[in-house]
């Protein structure tokens, strides 16, 4: 496949060096990108972040592209569409918070660990090396652990993060170690939903609502008991 | 024990102009206008059913009874029964404790020396000495903003202010909230506006091109079409902060779209392919205009 490289991604992280971000699984072959793809940021101050995005692609939307923004209080995505063609160039899916998984319940503060914990890659632009950041190592097999478990069963070719870890960690206790103790800290488990009808299902009884005459019944049922 | 330490905090504060200075109006904006950590929100022009009752709903969150405050306020029950409320956020309020014992209150420096330096200026002096007889009021707290723009008929209070259209450019809060938007290069000419004509009771909303506004033939010399178009809806249909000072310094130190640390796209609503109505920037769409800078960025509000 041939890279799309309309954007030269690297002007716009040149603009972002004084903000807190990390660009997660971030593709070898970054800087270079695939027409219809897209990087997925985390960051503190997302309006600044997203705007500082726009002032670059303000330089593009001058040479005829269309920017499509799309925003909510956790997420915004920048779509950069090529001169009026129809289908989507390349996407930054900047989010303030941890995305939303359905399998895991992970605790927030590992959102703001990650963009901590960030170690930097150089780059060469314009004569001159950019920073730019990326999850610690660690940081980056748990977030590939967490895609692997949340979307496996829809997406078979998410098997590649596990390949990942499993050749990053394989012959490392140590990292192994850490990556557990950290999944451990942040990682809550959700109860699982018992199908029911199968062994594993248990019957609630639950307390039946008593009538009047019922009560009455009771009542005096109860008193020649006593009574006795 | 209360610390008398300043705090610097972000809030919501208005100044009201009483019926005798409202023939001032241009100069105590100016002045409110010039502090640097205030910005003006909205002018509404308000007329009272009847005097006494704006005065009543005015210090209904005062310290002070209002017994002690009639005496004080008599004096309005002879001005014009018209008031000029400007609404402002107050990015420093500098707030500190004020009075005593009963009347201990939380006041803001900041509104308090605007204030004050509008008294000394416009109120009445006799004997060379500064009557009571002010022409301007203005909030202790934040509390009393959002009871008066709940007595003017908005519901939401203060958080009619702090609206926020969209979190990543700059809209006005007066737009209704939207997440969707395209940025996008167009033709000028493509711009339509929306104005306002006929009388004050009998309003209506025309369509038309940049050239046929009250700001573009401002820009191109008929100051007097564009003043009589301001002093005649401002206030009770246009309730930003628009002056032909404004307007000129605005052209002065223009710069689209990035201004400032924002983004300041003029915002607009497609009408069909080819034309896409103003929403907000028909001042910033007449400097582009009158600089001959055909094609422009945009910001085209999806939803």
């Amino acid at each position: 496949m041939k890279y799309s490289n309309k954007l030269n991604l690297l002007k716009f992280f040149n603009n972002l060096s004084n903000e807190k971000y990390v660009i997660v699984k971030l593709n070898e072959d970054f800087p270079n990108y695939y027409f219809h793809s897209d990087i997925d940021i985390f960051c503190i101050n997302m309006e600044k972040f997203s705007k500082k995005i726009l002032q670059i692609g303000n330089q593009y939307a001058k040479q005829n592209w269309n920017i499509k923004i799309k925003s909510t209080n956790e997420n915004t995505k920048i779509d950069f569409y090529y001169k009026n063609q129809e289908k989507l160039d390349f996407r930054f899916d900047i989010f303030s918070t941890l995305p939303k998984y359905k399998k895991i319940k992970i605790k927030p503060g590992l959102f703001y660990s990650i963009i901590e914990n960030q170690i930097k890659q150089n780059f060469k632009y314009k004569d001159k090396e950019i920073k730019i950041s990326i999850p610690s190592e660690i940081d980056d097999l748990i977030l590939r652990y967490y895609e692997f478990i949340e979307y496996y069963e829809q997406r078979p070719d998410k098997i590649k993060h596990l390949e990942i870890i499993l050749k990053k960690i394989e012959k490392n206790e140590k990292k192994l170690k850490k990556m557990i103790e950290k999944i451990h800290l942040y990682t809550k488990l959700i109860p699982l939903k018992v199908p029911p009808e199968t062994h594993f299902a248990r019957t609630i009884v639950k307390e039946k609502k008593i009538t009047e005459t019922e009560k009455s019944t009771l009542k005096k049922l109860i008193n020649k008991l006593l009574l006795k | 024990m209360f610390s008398n330490e300043l705090t610097k905090r972000e809030r919501y504060d208005y100044f009201l102009i009483w019926g005798h200075g409202l023939h001032l109006k241009e100069k105590i904006i100016k002045i409110i206008d010039q502090n640097k950590f205030i910005d003006i929100l909205k002018i509404i022009k308000h007329e009272p059913i009847t005097t006494q009752a704006l005065i009543n709903s005015i210090y209904s969150y005062d310290y002070a009874p209002i017994k002690h405050l009639r005496a004080k306020t008599r004096y309005l029950l002879k001005c014009p029964k018209k008031v000029i409320f400007i609404f402002v956020k107050n990015n420093n309020s500098q707030e500190f404790y004020q009075g005593k014992n009963e009347f201990r209150h939380i006041e803001s420096l900041t509104i308090k020396k605007i204030k004050e330096d509008i008294r000394n200026k416009f109120n009445e002096y006799k004997n060379n000495i500064r009557t009571e007889n002010h022409i301007i009021h203005a909030s202790d707290n934040e509390i009393q903003t959002d009871h008066i723009l709940k007595y003017l008929g908005f519901k939401e209070g203060i958080n009619h202010l702090k609206r926020k259209p969209n979190p990543i450019i700059t809209s006005p809060y007066h737009l209704t909230k939207f997440n969707k938007f395209t940025i996008k290069k167009i033709n000028i000419d493509k711009l339509q506006c929306s104005i306002i004509t006929g009388k004050i009771k009998k309003i209506k909303k025309v369509i038309c091109n940049i050239e046929e506004t009250p700001h573009y033939k401002a820009l191109k010399g008929n100051k007097e079409k564009y003043i009589k178009y301001i002093k005649k809806y401002g206030g009770i249909y246009l309730t930003d902060n628009h002056s032909l000072d404004n307007f000129l310094k605005l052209k002065k130190n223009f710069k689209y779209p990035y201004y400032k640390n924002n983004l300041n796209y003029i915002l607009v609503k497609s009408i069909n392919k080819n034309k896409f109505l103003i929403q907000d920037g028909v001042h910033r769409a007449s400097i582009l205009k009158y600089k001959k800078i055909n094609n422009i960025l945009v910001a085209i509000i999806n939803s």
